[in-house]
């Protein structure tokens, strides 16, 4: 990883937890941010697929498909913007889907470890666990605006955290000629 | 590739070049072992993580998605089951990342493959042939795949025919992927990575949207690659596959030192010619598994059978000897192998302006500056653990 990239990481990671404690201090504000930052996501999608279109995917056989999901995406989004009132419960089921499947994934992952005698299997099958159950108290409570923001802050303080952690790991290869 | 050319087809080469049994079954053992050989096992017995050679499913599923994450998996891959053609190739009016992809399809006969025997020969050791015969090998097998995760260059259309013969005369029938159940050869249809239009999905690297297919010694098949401009691909496995065997017996006597260079594109076909309708008929023989016919094939031809590949082998052995002496372990000499190889491939390929497998620093410019894992490289650098064992 470049020095750039390193310091980018590093930014970002900082800009994560910062945004993590502004919602959790503020969960009302919180809200209005987490759904504009998620109908700007989509927005962003669009165009991203619409750049790797034109960069890459025009290259390729059935390329072209890209460019109208592309197109669609863009189109999605600006709809999605237009709409004055978002129900929360979208919001928060689709928060929830994302804890549920990394926390199954994780747990699934902590059992093949298991099976192959690894060391750390626990740490990241207890990870895996908190995920589903907290995902599943989620549903349980889905009309409260303060466990909402409470996943969005488990999710930002986490990912924030790793990014500056990885910006800090050593990671070339040394070529050693034999 | 799977277990029937890795170990079996791997041992008979061997033995027909020259080795002894006991040597063959080490250099097998060593080839069969490269699809084993995970973070998650290295980690379980203390080896360096450095030295894995492979990925499972839940290694990869589980991995993040940033860039340490994908040059970690490109350098898997890419040194070890999908050896670039031509880190040079030029596509003309493309973006810098299009063409970085490209250059990391595999194909038989490139430099790398040179590259890789001059690797072995240096190093000496009957784990490093073993390790350079399954590179050598799926080269062949993996041919017109990318060991990086690649939409735009691994992903295959609907356009996907196999090729049959019967009486002399060819004929085609579709293949159908699908994404739960097993393979059924009888139907043609095939169990093969779902499809997603990301980029950078692990769902798209190597052949895993091909499935199985490069892996069948007996199959015959065309499509359509991501990157061919709608120009379709013949994939001939039996021919493939002999051709590999061959030029596998020229690696190891090469390795033996009864021929001066390793030659690209030469197939040492002389020691084949008396069982070459044998190994001909098991190739194309249609069957998920022919492990058994290649048992039986091993038998006939060096008078002997062989044990059955067992993972777990070497590794008492290595978990018990002490500090220094891991190296000189079995498992030892092919974690050592298997690093030279990552960081002279990942070397390569930095040098060669692409970053996708990440950032490589030569120890001999620049001093010791990343991974402390490979800092064990220092010990072959200095002549190897022990030159009696090389």
């Amino acid at each position: 990883m470049s020095s750039g990239k390193r310091v980018l990481d590093c930014l970002i990671g900082l800009l994560m937890l910062f945004c993590a404690f502004i919602i959790l201090l503020l969960p009302e504000t919180g809200y209005v941010v987490v759904v504009a930052v998620m109908d700007i996501l989509l927005l962003v999608s669009g165009i991203r697929l619409l750049i790797f279109y034109f960069r890459m995917a025009r290259h390729m056989v059935d390329g072209l498909r890209i460019f109208f999901k592309g197109v669609f995406l863009v189109d999605l989004a600006i709809f999605a913007i237009s709409l004055n009132n978002i129900s929360k419960v979208f919001v928060i089921l689709y928060l929830i889907g994302i804890f549920a499947v990394n926390g199954g994934l994780r747990a699934f992952r902590a059992l093949d470890g298991r099976k192959h005698g690894t060391k750390h299997w626990r740490f990241s099958l207890a990870v895996g666990i908190c995920s589903v159950v907290i995902a599943i108290l989620a549903l349980i409570f889905m009309n409260n605006m303060y466990i909402l923001m409470g996943l969005c802050f488990i999710c930002l303080l986490y990912t924030g955290i790793m990014r500056i952690v990885n910006a800090f790991k050593k990671s070339a290869i040394v070529y050693v000629e034999i | 590739m799977q277990k029937d050319f890795h170990y079996y087809a791997t041992y008979t080469a061997a033995f027909l070049a020259g080795y002894s049994a006991e040597e063959s079954r080490q250099i097998c053992y060593a080839c069969m072992f490269t699809d084993h050989c995970t973070e998650m096992l290295l980690g379980a017995i203390g080896a360096p993580v450095a030295a894995a050679t492979t990925q499972l499913q839940s290694e990869m599923i589980n991995a993040p998605n940033t860039i340490l994450s994908r040059q970690n998996i490109t350098r898997i891959w890419s040194s070890f089951h999908f050896l670039p053609y031509d880190l040079n190739a030029e596509v003309p009016k493309c973006s810098r990342n299009y063409r970085n992809k490209y250059r990391l399809i595999c194909k038989p006969n490139g430099s790398l493959v040179a590259d890789t025997a001059e690797l072995a020969k240096n190093n000496g050791s009957l784990q490093a042939a073993g390790l350079a015969a399954h590179i050598i090998a799926d080269t062949w097998a993996h041919a017109y795949f990318a060991g990086t995760p690649s939409y735009v260059i691994n992903n295959t259309s609907s356009w996907f025919y196999e090729i049959l013969e019967e009486n002399g005369k060819e004929s085609e029938r579709k293949i159908a992927f699908l994404h739960s159940v097993g393979d059924n050869i009888e139907k043609a249809s095939y169990v093969c990575t779902p499809p997603t239009n990301k980029e950078n999905s692990i769902f798209n690297l190597g052949h895993g949207r091909a499935g199985h297919l490069p892996d069948m010694s007996f199959i015959r098949y065309k499509y359509l690659p991501a990157w061919g401009k709608y120009e379709s691909v013949t994939k001939d496995n039996p021919s493939d596959y002999y051709h590999a065997f061959c030029q596998l017996i020229h690696l190891f006597k090469y390795l033996r030192g009864e021929c001066d260079s390793f030659r690209l594109g030469y197939y040492e076909e002389d020691p084949v010619l008396p069982w070459k309708e044998d190994i001909d008929t098991v190739f194309r023989k249609p069957q998920p598994d022919p492990c058994d016919d290649w048992a039986a094939l091993v038998e006939k031809i060096t008078g002997a059978r062989i044990a059955d590949f067992d993972m777990d082998e070497y590794r008492n052995q290595y978990m018990d000897a002490a500090g220094p002496d891991k190296d000189n372990t079995h498992a030892g000499q092919y974690f050592l192998a298997a690093m030279a190889h990552k960081s002279m491939v990942t070397n390569k390929i930095y040098k060669s302006g692409n970053m996708l497998a990440g950032y490589s620093v030569e120890y001999k410019t620049s001093g010791f500056h990343g991974i402390k894992e490979y800092s064990r490289l220092l010990t072959l650098m200095k002549g190897g653990p022990k030159d009696e064992q090389r």
